[in-house]
């Protein structure tokens, strides 16, 4: 056979998601690895049937139903990655919340985070801001990071960059605002905290590099 | 500024001040006492995200004082530090803090600059807590690493039948490959200075006093005269059989001085039925073993096997196994968890391949924690005095929606988490090692999934780096593709892992002379300060407790009110987890 580790895997699968079949017929409730088992072997055998991908994803998601499996199990089972071997090679899978039939999730099950203060999060409170207005002259879609130095974002964005000195979006982090080719829209900045928003001389150290230059 | 929902910023980044986690599917609730990360400036690593060159990324750190490694956003859980969100800095292996992680340049109150050579892993959403320290650990055969690693366990202290030196070298040999700290423990099986000399130069970090090889009083005295003048430690596993001494000559064996007291339900051996009249005397450090705990409607059926197949008795002989009968007393294993909640009895430890189970010792001791918070709430516990203040005991907090309501049981975690870690540090020595997360310890962390606490590792890092957990297939184009399994990481692979583990020893040991003859390349490290520790000296489980123990049943009763919890039936962090 030549197995190679990779195929060995898949067994290990397929035995874990028999023994699962098995309790299922007789009537138990499928715990989480089982309910993971049962879920991976239904997409690896439609993979298998030649079925595509969108058809592989529905035989995951159809195999095991949010009332064959112990209490809990659809809170823990919040997503599954799967390697299938499809007609034109190996694609990757992934399925979140598998067991969602429409209902809520059970906001006091295994793992639950109970909000404490349930009143927005204010973020970048009590920085100096300012509104500027930019203009995209560029022909692809440009999009900035919460954090980037604001002075030094790609040309094709026109804006007063001596203004944005020591600023950056005032948006999350980890978040990202997008222009549009063309686009003109107003955003607010704040100050970055921290030595570069220290004060006037902010930004003026690396002066020499406005414009999207690097060092 | 700029808004985001409540539900949007947990999304991102997890739980906050005075957010509540559920620990997997206990009844056990933590609640955020503090948020050190910075809000607004949270280091972000990814697509789109600010940990880059320039922005969250402090360029000019570069240098040798430089973090190797963080952890943002992280949900700390600590029995020194209390359950505060916050990242995580390492360097050389060490935690170097737990604070704000970023680049001073953009932001405010910076204490963990990341640099160019930092490794950024993003844990928001997971609790962190200390790897667990076994220190009850027989090293039958070396089957029980993937288990103690997939059970968050990264020291193990072993509890004798190492000896004699030829077989401890041959011990440390095959754990050298192994991403966990050890200290081996000797069986002091003569009244001879050379045996424990011997014993200590070949890497002793203490010794074990088991009845099998004999518990006699004129030992005990001897070999913690002995450890006084060496600065080791000893365990204690007393005369079941009452041949040498009862629970009063073992006691004024040990004469007020330092011993870690096993299994001291009794139900793994010594004194029958009244063992537990150890929690009164405050130089004995108390622990038990998983087996019993929580006490189950199984739990004694199954010690009879378990105790006839690990102590060298036979079925075909009727009398050996009535000794066995003996020793297997509801009563007392029905104190062992008030006991517990006491906090008379300070450690849980595996007693691992020689009655107990070396990956149960997390999920055991938080099961015990969730029976006890019940056991808090029921009859059985009323008029007990000196039971410490528990706020959640009487909190029923699925299903509160009051926001007022800031009942919850991280004192409870706390207590019981350093039954794992911090309480069986000190009484081995090692605190400044392992046992938490607080600056200067080694960075022995387990990263958790809320849902799977206690009982799945999400990741185990030994010294910052990853060393296990459930990795998926090597050809995958993405990480952790079904099937998931337990397995070495890179810091766990065998010629890494003896860079990220320790190796614990006496002051006796001429630590170069054994490096070369081990031929090891982990860190031996000296433990000291092991002699005049008391239960006053352990962190959070510090009660002596003045029972009285019916000797003909082993009943336990504390100021006329019986100790004893039920039997449970179903616990938690089990059926929903585990294939089997």
């Amino acid at each position: 056979m030549r197995l190679i580790p990779w195929e060995e895997e898949r067994l290990q699968l397929f035995a874990a998601a028999e023994l699962a079949r098995r309790r299922r017929a007789s009537g138990l409730l499928l715990n989480h690895p089982e309910a993971v088992a049962v879920i991976c072997d239904a997409m690896l055998e439609a993979a298998r049937a030649g079925r595509a991908y969108g058809e592989v994803e529905a035989a995951g998601r159809a195999s095991v139903g949010p009332d064959e499996v112990l209490p809990g199990v659809r809170e823990l089972l919040d997503e599954v990655r799967l390697e299938v071997l499809l007609g034109d090679g190996t694609r990757v899978v992934a399925l979140v919340d598998p067991l969602d039939r429409g209902q809520d999730r059970d906001p006091f099950g295994p793992g639950a985070l109970v909000i404490g203060d349930p009143s927005d999060v204010v973020v970048n409170d009590g920085r100096d801001a300012i509104d500027l207005e930019v203009t995209s002259t560029s022909r692809r879609r440009i999009r900035v990071s919460s954090h980037f130095p604001f002075h030094r974002l790609n040309a094709r964005l026109v804006f007063d960059r001596d203004a944005a000195r020591g600023f950056r979006l005032d948006i999350p982090a980890g978040a990202y605002v997008g222009f549009e080719p063309g686009e003109t829209k107003t955003v607010r900045l704040v100050r970055l905290a921290g030595r570069q928003g220290a004060g006037p001389t902010a930004g003026q150290a690396d002066a020499e590099n406005a414009g999207g230059g690097t060092r | 500024m700029s808004r985001l929902s409540a539900e949007e910023y947990r999304t991102r980044y997890g739980a906050t001040t005075g957010d509540r986690v559920r620990l997997g599917d206990t009844d056990l609730w933590v609640r955020v006492g503090e948020d050190r990360t910075a809000r607004g400036d949270e280091p972000v690593w990814g697509y789109a995200k600010n940990l880059r060159m320039r922005i969250a990324q402090d360029d000019a750190a570069a240098g040798p004082s430089e973090l190797d490694v963080v952890l943002a956003g992280a949900l700390v859980i600590d029995p020194a530090l209390g359950a505060v969100k916050a990242d995580i800095g390492i360097k050389d292996g060490r935690i170097a803090g737990i604070g704000r992680a970023g680049s001073p340049d953009i932001s405010d109150g910076i204490d963990l600059v990341v640099g160019p050579h930092t490794k950024p892993y993003m844990a928001y959403g997971l609790i962190a807590t200390p790897g667990g320290v076994d220190s009850h650990v027989h090293t039958i055969d070396p089957e029980l690493l993937p288990p103690a690693l997939s059970g968050g366990v990264t020291t193990l202290i072993t509890a004798g039948f190492e000896e004699p030196p030829y077989a401890m070298e041959r011990v440390l040999a095959g754990l050298e490959g192994w991403p966990v700290n050890v200290g081996l423990q000797a069986g002091a099986r003569a009244m001879e200075d050379g045996h424990l000399d011997t014993m200590l130069a070949a890497g002793a970090t203490g010794f074990k006093i088991h009845e099998d090889n004999g518990a006699y009083p004129d030992l005990i005295d001897y070999v913690l005269r002995y450890a006084d003048e060496h600065d080791v430690t000893v365990s204690l596993h007393t005369d079941g059989l009452h041949e040498s001494a009862e629970l009063e000559d073992t006691v004024a064996a040990i004469a007020g001085r330092t011993v870690h007291a096993y299994h001291v339900e009794g139900t793994g051996g010594g004194h029958v039925p009244d063992l537990l009249g150890l929690v009164r005397e405050p130089s004995v450090l108390c622990s038990s073993t998983t087996p019993t705990l929580p006490f189950g409607v199984n739990t004694a059926v199954e010690h009879v096997p378990m105790t006839v197949l690990n102590h060298g008795l036979s079925w075909a002989i009727p009398d050996e196994v009535a000794l066995v009968r003996e020793r297997v007393l509801e009563a007392r294993m029905a104190a062992e968890g008030p006991l517990h909640e006491l906090g008379a009895i300070g450690i849980v430890n595996s007693d691992s391949q020689g009655m107990g189970r070396i990956g149960e010792s997390f999920r055991r001791t938080f099961q015990l924690a969730h029976v006890m918070k019940a056991w808090r709430r029921s009859a059985a516990a009323e008029g007990i005095g000196g039971l410490p203040a528990d706020p959640g005991a009487d909190a029923v907090l699925a299903g509160s929606t009051d926001p007022a309501d800031d009942r919850d049981d991280t004192a409870r975690v706390l207590r019981y988490l350093a039954k794992v870690t911090i309480e069986p540090a000190i009484t081995h020595g090692v605190a400044d090692h392992v046992g938490s997360l607080r600056p200067g310890r080694l960075a022995d962390i387990v990263l958790w999934k809320p849902g799977f606490f206690g009982v799945k590792p999400e990741w185990v890092f030994k010294a910052g780096f990853p060393a296990w957990g459930p990795l998926g297939e090597g050809n995958a184009s993405l990480e952790r593709a079904e099937p998931t399994r337990y397995r070495r990481d890179w810091a766990g692979t065998p010629h890494a892992a003896p860079t990220v583990s320790l190796t614990f020893v006496s002051g006796a040991a001429d630590r170069p002379a054994l490096a070369r003859r081990l031929a090891t390349r982990r860190t031996l490290v000296t433990v000291s300060g092991v002699r005049g520790l008391s239960r006053a000296s352990l962190h959070a489980n510090r009660a002596t407790a003045p029972v009285d123990i019916d000797v003909r049943t082993g009943a336990v009763s504390l100021g006329g009110r019986p100790l004893a919890v039920a039997p449970v039936a179903e616990v938690p962090l089990s059926r929903r987890y585990l294939l089997r």
